[in-house]
């Protein structure tokens, strides 16, 4: 009970709102995983597809892209590139050129 | 309002103009409602200073706040039916917050200076002819990206994947990507100064 306890300690949770439908996935990870697993979660779990050409995926707070950092762990990611966990998606869309 | 029609495009260069079903009032408007209350909700928009306002069952104003770069804000104003919702996107026309909601037009303190990224266009008055019948299927203001039903009434060929998808896409891919370009680095403020 009391290893469960410390390792929820560390778990991270990653809030990603999915701009296409409003809705929010929250995915909950292990400080020293790597950002890509929570990508993947995503992409399986809650979109149900792979990666696409114009999928973008951003830190809210920034608008940095999370594609960038896939290799970093979420600790890492999160104390450098986006303090706080909130991720927004948004697939492709035509305008103006398409 | 403008007309609606679709202009549906190939890329083997056939093109076909219809016009876009409506889809039954009720269900429209219970499903904009819908879609709406679970983004405004989770993406705690109140809290961020949007505001809705219902015309009637199928039609809603929103506001939207714009940043400039040196951080101040500025309100936009985006009138929403569902007429064709949501096998179509909602439509979407900037207006003016008076009375009636008229049509904002470029050169005014309600039109947004942008430099856009490249899906996303914004045209003041717009024409669009079926190419084959010469029949009008658009003129008016044209908020001109894949998220908004008046885009596929003119000479646009999106992909697949940037196509609306009923069932995938809901009002919250419309307002989000309009807050976007509401956003740096594309706006650069207000296309004529407001009065305090």
């Amino acid at each position: 009970m009391a290893e469960e306890s410390e390792r929820r300690d560390h778990d991270e949770t990653v809030e990603i709102h999915d701009e296409d439908d409003g809705t929010v996935f929250r995915a909950e990870a292990e400080a020293g995983s790597r950002v890509s697993s929570v990508v993947d979660r995503f992409y399986k779990d809650h979109l149900h597809r792979d990666r696409r050409f114009g999928d973008r995926l951003g830190c809210e707070a920034t608008g940095d892209s999370v594609f960038g950092h896939l290799d970093e762990t979420i600790e890492h990611y999160e104390k450098t590139a986006c303090l706080k966990l909130v991720w927004l998606f948004a697939g492709d869309q035509g305008g103006a050129w398409a | 309002m403008s007309q609606a029609g679709v202009a549906l495009r190939r890329r083997s260069g056939w093109r076909l103009g219809l016009t876009l079903p409506r889809t039954d009032p009720e269900v429209a408007a219970r499903t904009l409602k819908r879609h709406l209350d679970e983004f405004w909700i989770n993406r705690s928009l109140a809290k961020k200073g949007w505001t809705r306002q219902p015309l009637d069952d199928l039609h809603v104003v929103v506001s939207i706040p714009a940043t400039r770069a040196d951080g101040a804000k500025d309100d936009y104003y985006v009138h929403l039916g569902a007429e064709y919702y949501d096998v179509y996107p909602a439509t979407v026309l900037l207006v003016v917050p008076d009375q009636g909601w008229s049509r904002a037009r470029a050169g005014s303190p309600w039109w947004p200076k942008l430099k856009p990224p490249g899906w996303f266009g914004l045209h003041d008055d717009y024409e669009y002819r079926d190419p084959q019948s010469g029949a009008l299927l658009h003129k008016g203001q044209l908020v001109c990206f894949s998220m908004g039903a008046e885009y596929y009434v003119s000479n646009h060929a999106p992909t697949d994947e940037q196509r609306w998808q009923q069932g995938r896409h809901t009002v919250a891919a419309t307002l989000s990507r309009l807050s976007e370009v509401l956003s740096q680095p594309y706006y650069e403020g207000p296309d004529a100064p407001r009065n305090p």
